[in-house]
This record gives structure tokens, C-alpha cells and sequence, in this order.
């Protein structure tokens, strides 16, 4: 399988803390990679790395075969909008936009129309079991519902990589498992590569392979 | 019992804590509030003072108007007759009484313990030693210096005036003498100062407005974060009331600061005020300029109240992680733009402070409202990401939104009104002098009267209910008129019998040519009002236009200071989904647009919306007196344009700040 995304010996260091200390990883197309590890042990920092959030202080990532941890921030930016999706523990959610515009913003981002984009948001909702939540404002919904809305508008735009730090952290386990399975259902079924950081077993077992981060290398 | 007021004493204890260590976000919220309130309380006991002091003035010099006021209530067995003047040196204001007792107890002008005799002059200090640099001005004021006016007929101490005893015979003969059986003027039958303090009352309405809004938004800047600061108090135990206890100490903290910073302001501002502020003439002295000491205790106690008041409305009362004002209650309607139609209404009425205070009102209690609509109107005109984003938000907080443009608005509202009732006042006449020209208003005058006035060159005009009777090419001599002008007659012909109304004098210009002529009319025509161009335009209300723009001014600064603050607490709500957004790939300048867009729209339409009200109350309020009312010129409108472009540049300001703040990399889960 020829590789999507590859970090190849990735340092960063933060004033004295060095969070990576030769870090690497790589992702094909529809495969999800858990990166597991120690609290602290920079497992985020890897994430941003690879998702080209934050730039590494050596090593290199490579996406297609092209470097792009050495972009310019602006080129990176628009990287991480048009092939990157993203999902975090909690709180991304624009509050004041309804589930299914905040769901569309991908698309309406990419200059698509109004009505088409909204109409694909009200699809992938209901896709991931939340038909009823389209007006509903972040703060109206559970921390399940809230964390499945930000998985649809991770995936609305077909990315090429998901980048999921702590999907779950702050769900139960039913809720998790209910994220979880959808997450890699759509992943498969779009053939998109997954980067999942999580400290819990019970997410990981849901990768196709796992990585361990300890001290900063992996 | 004391076991309750201890733990409500650690309570506000730990509200103390919180807000003394709750980090850089706490001490912003602390210095806002303490600089809003600080603002409030010295503007509000300066406003008053300011008030006191022309009350006070008003009454000291209420008697020179004896002879044109018509109910002066008699405080003395004997009448006189009286004539005041109003004549100028050099451009500054001065006051030439002429009296006559008709008894042996005749009413006394405060500052004078007996009135001069025939053949004596009582003069103020300020008059005695100008005449001492310039003796020939003394003939004016013929009789021996006897009697000294004292401060308490003054209206400062260097007003110039003089009371000239006469005869009765003397003053028979003159026109607008009248018999006068006191001097106790009460300042509510003066109409300039009653109109001046309305104004007054009404201008401190305009400049408190924005400042309460300035301390609301301060007070109320991250009340997300100090919401579920407080959600975790509740979480950890603490009772509603005692989360309560800890947010209004928070807020009282800074508001007990600002109280004191601001009564400390107001001290120094009062001398200031004394020692630079020139009113009508002359400076306030530091001993009007003061405020009854129950009002100075009402605002120190009443400022920190209505703080903790408008920061607890609405207060976060936490249940989760909701952001305040979230579709917990139904959006403004349009009701509530009643009070903007009403308030100009009551100015119609006559009610003018309320009416204008109502407006003040309107224009908030509108505001969210509009902002509303602003919001709508977004969403409609423009289909990108950021205007969608920032009229989603207007809609779901109008009131905080509103709040953060909502002192610029109030600024175009004041400037609208200022600058629509006093530019009258400081136009030029609309007939100048040609230079070295002296203008008599003979007051009906024969021509015998002023034959000897009459110079080469002089014009003289007739007077009949169309206004001034002379040639125009007569008058253009004398005055700046391009002819044909419309008060345009007949020669007056100088048969002694006919009556003169003005007349224009050309001199060389000097001023000793000028004083010497204004003797002359003096002494022939006591009651004659003698005007050059060196005399101030708009008599009495020089400076007007100066303190109006001050007043403008000072509330677009606040107003700006409200839209940095309140940009600066949406920034802070709204920083974690801000970065999210960026790390998915939303440019920063996307983000800035959200932030631009939001202030934009709901600036202009609420500015629109109070410049509209402004016109309103400003025609509504010279209603009485059309000659007040003086539509916005070009160089006001581009003055308030430019005010606001300089508030969205302040509010943009804030904007690299969005930066740093909303850097994906500084995502944490905490
Ligand atoms: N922006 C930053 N500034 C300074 N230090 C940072 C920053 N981000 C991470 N660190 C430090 O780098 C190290 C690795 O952090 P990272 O967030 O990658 O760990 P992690 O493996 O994700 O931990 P956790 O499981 O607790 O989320 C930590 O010591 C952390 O304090
Ligand atoms: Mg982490």
C-alpha cells in the first residue's frame, strides 16, 4: 500500500520541554492508525506535526511523497482545509452555529452554494444518526451528539486524512463506541486515513495499527 | 448567627481571591470596570458642579436683566428706574447700568450696599482697572468712583460693569428704562440660563449613557469564563446565592476602585475646569463649581450599586457549559424601538430633558434590535463563510453585540443633536461689517437724535415689520451683501422727525476710533447697542460650539472604548472554537472578517438609526425657537463619518490580538 502521509524522525521542542524527540509514523488511504501512549508523552504534539498545524523543528512530513511541513503558514493553512479534517475532544463547535451549518462550513468554506451544502450537512447528519439535531445550536446538544457533528463536519468535504485527538475524551463508553464505529465505518467507506491519538485500549482497538509514543519517539 | 456571617464572609472572601488572582483575563475585567466607573463618577459630579455653578452665576447677575424681566418680585418700599446695556471693549462683554431712585428706599443690586447717587458710579474692579490702561474710556462712565460691585452682583470676578447714578428726570427720557421694584432676580425667570441648564442636564444624560454602557460591556467582558468558573463553584457545593456573592464581589472590587479613582479625578478635574474653563466670559469659580455633599454621597454608593446590578442582570446563573445569552430567551422584537419614537415625541411636548432622556433610551433598549436586523441584513447581502458566522452570532447575542457598538451610536446620536441646535448659534450674521464699520441699533431713535453720529459714509436704515429699510447698494457699504438681498427700500431720509433703526458707522478702524464713537453713543443714546467686528458672533453662547465638540468627542472616545472592550471579551468567549476553526484551515483573515463584519454592520445601522433619532430630537427641541435649529452641514456629517471610521480603526485595533489569542497550535483540553 503506497504510503498517504508519512512524519519521518520529527523533533520539537517547546523552550526546554522537548515534546518530540524523533517521532514517526506513517497512514495509507483507509487505514486508521491509533497512537497510543503516556500522558504527556507527545502524542499530541505528533498530531500537529503531521497535520501541519504546527511546524517541526527537524524531520520531515510528506504527503503524496511531497514535503509539507516546510510550506509557507498560509500554504499549510489552506492544506489543512481542503485535504485535513479534524476532530477534538470537545468545544469546537462554533456555538452560535446551528449542528448543520457548523457541519457545511467545509463546504461552504470551498465556495460551494448555500442550499447544496446545507442539504449535504442534513445527509451526513442523519448518516450519523442525528436526523433531528440540523437547528440545533452546539450548546443545545449532549456531548455524544456534539461529538458526532464535529466527526460529520471532519468528513463532509471527503478529506484525504481525519486527525482525531481524543475523539472520545470526554464521552462514555456507550458514546464512544457509537463515535467510534461511525468514524471508521466512514473512514473505510471514503477511503480516508485516520490518525487517532487516545490513551484508552478500548478506542484503540479500534485501529487497523498501533503506535506507541514514549518520551517523545515512536 | 454569626456562623452564617462568617461563611458569608468567606464567601465574599473568596470572591476577593478570585478576583485579586484570577490571572491577566481577571485584572482586564478588573481595570475595565474600574476605569468605566471611575469615568461615570467623575463625569456625573462634574456635570452637576458645572450646573451648580451656572445656577449660581444666574443668580448673581439676574439683576441686570431687572428692566426686561416682567415679574421681579419687590423687596423694597421705593421703585427706580433702570437700564442695563450690553457693550463691549475690544470684543469683551460689558455692562453699563444706568439707575435713578424714585425714594429714599429704593431696591439694591446684590454687591452694592446702597445705589450711586446722581453723579456717582459704582464700577466692578475688573472695569476700574481696564479704564485705569485705557482713561478715555472713563467718559463713558461719567461721575465720581464712589462704590465698588463686589463678586455677589458678579458673574466672575472679572466682569466688566459699571452702574451709573442719574437723576430720574435724566432717565425719564430714555427708551427701555423701566421702573423696577427689586433686584431679586430667581434664575427660573432668566429663559438663557433655563435653556443652558436643560442643556446641561440634557448633555450629562448624553455623556453618562455611554459610560454605563462602557461598564456594563467592561463588567461584563469573558462572563463566559467567570460563568463556568462559577459552574464549578456550584459543582463543588456552593449555593446559588453564594456563587452570586462571589460574582457581584468581583465586580464590586473594581467598581469600589473605580469610585475612588474617579472621585479623586473629579477633584482634580474641578480645578482644572476652574482655572482653564471659560463660560460666557469668564471662569467658574472653584467655590460654584461644587455638588451638594447627599449627591456626592448618592454617586459614590449609587455608582458601585448599579455596577454590581448590571453585571449580575442576566448573570450567569451556571448550568453547564452553555455560553451566556444562548437561546435562552426569545430575540428583542420590534416593541422595543417604541421608546426611540417616543422620547422625540415628549421632546415635542415640550418635555425636553426627559424626552432626550427617553431618546438616550430608546436608542439602547432599540439596539439590540437593530442589531438584529444588521444581522439579517448580513445574512441576506452576503453569502461567504465570515458574514454567515457573524450574523449567526449577532443573532444569538444581540444584547452584548449592541453593547460593544452601542456608545458609538450614542455618540453620533449627541453629535447629531449638538450639531443641529447650537452651529446656529456660532454662525456669522448673515450681514458682516465691512471692516472698521460700527453698527448702532438705535433702539427707534429720531434722526435729530443721531444727527450727530452721522459721519461721510455713514448709512442709515429705517426699521418696519419687513425688517431693515435701506437701499442695498447703501447698505453694501457698510456690510458684506451681494444686491439685490431682500431687505431692500427706500432711502431714510434724515428729516429730524424720522425714526432711525440702525445705523452704520465707518471709522479707521482702530480701536481707540471705535471706543471713542461708542462714548459718543453712550452719551446720546444711552439705550443704544453698539456692535464691530470685533464683538463675539452669537453673544453668549461663545464657546458653545468648542464644549459640543468636547462633548462629542469624549463620548466617541468611551464609545470606542466600548467597542475595544467588547471586542475584546467576544474574542475571549469565542478563542477555543476561533482555533479550532484555524487549525481545520479557516484563514485568520477569514476570522478577522467575522470579527469586522459583526462590528460593521451593527455599528452602521445603529449609527443610522441614532443619527436619524438625533436629527429628530434636535428639531423637535428648537421647535420653540427655529432659529436654534440648524441642519447638519457637510462638515458636520464628514466630522461624525470620520469619528466612526476612527472607533472601527480602534475596535480594529484589537483585531492582531486574534492572532496569538486563536493560535491552533495553543489548543488545549483543559
Ligand atoms: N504549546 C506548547 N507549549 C509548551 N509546551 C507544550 C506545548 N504543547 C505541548 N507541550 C509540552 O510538550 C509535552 C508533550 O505534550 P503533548 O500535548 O504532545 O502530550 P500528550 O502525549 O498529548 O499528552 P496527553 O495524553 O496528556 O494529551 C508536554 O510536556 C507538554 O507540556
Ligand atoms: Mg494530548
Amino acid at each position: 500500500m503506497a504510503p498517504l502521509l508519512t512524519g519521518v524522525d520529527l523533533h520539537k521542542a517547546f523552550g526546554r520541554t522537548r515534546a518530540l524527540r524523533g517521532a514517526g509514523l506513517t497512514v495509507a488511504a483507509g487505514e486508521i492508525v491509533a497512537v497510543i501512549g503516556p500522558s504527556g508523552s507527545g502524542k499530541s504534539t505528533l498530531l500537529r506535526c503531521l497535520a501541519a498545524i504546527i511546524a517541526p523543528d527537524a524531520g520531515e512530513v510528506r504527503l503524496d511523497g511531497r514535503r509539507i511541513d516546510d510550506l509557507p503558514d498560509r500554504t499549510r493553512t489552506g492544506l489543512r482545509r481542503s485535504e485535513f479534517g479534524f476532530v477534538f475532544p470537545f468545544g469546537q463547535l462554533v456555538p452560535e452555529l446551528p449542528a448543520a451549518e457548523n457541519v457545511a462550513l467545509p463546504l461552504l468554506l470551498a465556495g460551494a452554494p448555500r442550499r447544496r451544502s446545507l442539504a449535504a450537512a442534513r445527509d451526513w447528519l442523519t448518516r450519523l444518526g442525528l436526523p433531528d439535531a440540523a437547528d440545533r445550536r452546539p450548546a443545545d446538544l449532549s456531548g455524544g451528539e456534539a461529538q458526532r457533528v464535529a466527526l460529520a463536519r471532519a468528513l463532509i468535504a471527503r478529506p484525504r486524512v481525519v486527525f482525531a485527538d481524543e475523539p472520545t475524551g470526554a464521552l462514555d463508553s456507550v458514546a464512544a463506541d457509537q463515535v467510534m464505529d461511525l468514524l471508521v465505518d466512514a473512514a473505510r467507506a471514503q477511503r480516508t486515513g485516520v490518525v487517532l491519538v487516545t490513551h484508552e485500549p478500548r478506542v484503540s482497538a479500534y485501529a487497523d495499527r498501533t503506535v506507541l509514543v514514549r518520551d517523545g519517539a515512536a | 448567627m454569626t456562623g452564617r456571617t462568617g461563611r458569608t464572609g468567606r464567601v465574599v472572601l473568596l470572591g476577593v481571591r478570585l478576583a485579586l488572582t484570577g490571572g491577566r483575563e481577571a485584572a482586564i475585567r478588573l481595570l475595565l470596570t474600574g476605569a468605566g466607573v471611575a469615568l461615570g463618577v467623575a463625569l456625573m459630579l462634574l456635570a452637576l458642579s458645572a450646573q451648580t455653578a451656572v445656577a449660581q452665576r444666574a443668580e448673581r447677575i439676574g439683576w441686570q436683566d431687572a428692566a426686561t424681566v416682567e415679574q421681579v418680585p419687590a423687596d423694597s418700599a421705593d421703585a427706580a428706574l433702570f437700564l442695563a446695556v450690553s457693550d463691549y471693549h475690544d470684543g469683551t462683554p460689558m455692562t453699563r447700568a444706568y439707575v435713578a431712585a424714585l425714594g429714599p428706599e429704593p431696591p439694591v443690586p446684590p454687591g452694592l450696599d446702597r445705589l450711586p447717587q446722581p453723579g456717582e458710579v459704582a464700577f466692578s474692579p475688573g472695569l476700574r482697572t481696564l479704564i485705569a490702561a485705557y482713561p478715555a474710556l472713563g467718559e463713558r462712565f461719567p461721575g465720581r468712583d464712589t462704590l465698588t460691585i463686589t463678586p455677589d452682583g458678579l458673574g466672575h470676578t472679572d466682569e466688566l460693569v459699571a452702574v451709573i447714578g442719574r437723576t430720574p428726570a435724566d432717565l425719564q427720557a430714555v427708551r427701555s428704562v423701566r421702573e423696577v421694584h427689586g433686584f431679586g432676580i430667581l434664575p427660573s425667570g432668566n429663559a438663557f440660563f433655563q435653556v443652558y441648564r436643560a442643556l446641561l442636564l440634557t448633555s450629562a444624560v448624553i455623556l453618562l449613557a455611554p459610560v454605563v454602557l462602557l461598564v456594563v460591556t467592561a463588567s461584563r467582558i469573558s462572563a463566559g469564563r467567570r460563568a463556568s468558573r462559577l459552574a464549578a463553584l456550584r459543582l463543588a457545593g456552593a449555593t446559588r446565592a453564594q456563587t452570586a456573592v462571589v460574582a457581584a464581589t468581583e465586580t464590586a472590587i473594581g467598581a469600589a476602585v473605580g469610585v475612588l479613582l474617579g472621585w479623586l479625578a473629579y477633584l482634580v478635574a474641578r480645578r482644572v475646569l476652574a482655572a482653564t474653563f471659560v463660560f460666557d466670559g469668564g471662569r467658574l469659580p472653584l467655590d460654584d463649581l461644587r455638588v451638594r455633599p447627599w449627591i456626592v454621597a448618592a454617586a459614590l454608593v449609587g455608582a458601585p450599586l448599579l455596577t454590581v446590578l448590571a453585571a449580575a442582570w442576566r448573570s450567569p446563573v451556571p448550568t453547564g457549559s452553555r455560553p451566556p445569552g444562548l437561546g435562552t430567551r426569545g430575540g428583542p422584537t420590534a416593541w422595543t424601538a417604541l421608546p426611540l419614537a417616543a422620547g422625540p415625541a415628549l421632546v415635542f411636548a415640550g418635555a425636553r430633558p426627559l424626552g432626550a432622556l427617553i431618546t438616550v433610551v430608546g436608542v439602547v433598549v432599540a439596539g439590540p434590535y437593530l442589531c438584529v436586523l444588521a444581522g439579517r441584513g448580513l445574512a441576506r447581502l452576503s453569502r461567504g463563510v465570515p458574514s454567515l458566522i457573524a450574523a449567526r452570532r449577532i443573532a444569538a447575542d444581540p444584547g452584548t453585540t449592541f453593547r460593544a457598538v452601542g456608545g458609538v451610536a450614542l455618540a453620533a446620536w449627541a453629535a447629531t443633536v449638538l450639531g443641529s441646535t447650537t452651529g446656529a448659534l456660532t454662525q456669522p450674521s448673515d450681514l458682516p461689517l465691512r471692516p472698521g464699520v460700527v453698527h448702532i441699533d438705535t433702539g427707534g431713535a429720531s434722526a435729530a437724535a443721531v444727527a450727530a453720529l452721522v459721519s461721510p459714509g455713514a448709512v442709515l436704515t429705517g426699521r418696519s415689520f419687513r425688517g431693515m429699510e435701506v437701499p442695498c447698494a447703501d447698505l453694501a457699504q457698510v456690510v458684506h451683501v451681494t444686491c439685490p438681498h431682500r431687505p431692500d427700500g427706500p432711502r431714510v431720509e434724515s428729516t429730524p422727525g424720522a425714526v432711525i433703526g440702525d445705523l452704520f458707522v465707518p471709522t479707521d478702524g482702530t480701536l481707540a476710533a471705535e471706543n471713542a464713537l461708542r462714548t459718543t453713543v453712550a452719551t446720546l443714546i444711552p439705550n443704544a447697542i453698539v456692535n464691530s467686528d470685533r464683538d463675539p458672533v452669537g453673544d453668549g453662547f461663545t464657546g458653545q460650539r468648542g464644549l459640543a465638540l468636547a462633548a462629542c468627542l469624549f463620548v466617541l472616545v468611551v464609545g470606542a472604548c466600548s467597542l475595544t472592550a467588547g471586542t475584546l471579551g467576544a474574542l475571549a468567549e469565542r478563542r477555543r472554537p476561533f482555533a479550532v476553526l484555524r487549525a481545520s484551515g479557516v484563514h485568520l483573515g477569514e476570522l478577522r472578517r467575522v470579527v469586522l463584519l459583526e462590528t460593521a454592520a451593527t455599528m452602521t445601522l445603529t449609527t443610522v438609526a441614532a443619527f436619524g433619532a438625533g436629527l429628530l430630537t434636535a428639531y423637535a427641541m428648537t421647535r420653540t425657537d427655529p432659529a436654534q435649529w440648524h441642519p447638519p452641514q457637510p462638515t458636520t456629517l464628514a466630522l461624525l463619518a470620520a469619528g466612526i471610521l476612527a472607533a472601527l480603526l480602534l475596535a480594529a485595533a484589537a483585531l492582531p490580538l486574534l492572532g496569538p489569542v486563536t493560535r491552533p497550535d495553543s489548543i488545549r483540553y483543559e
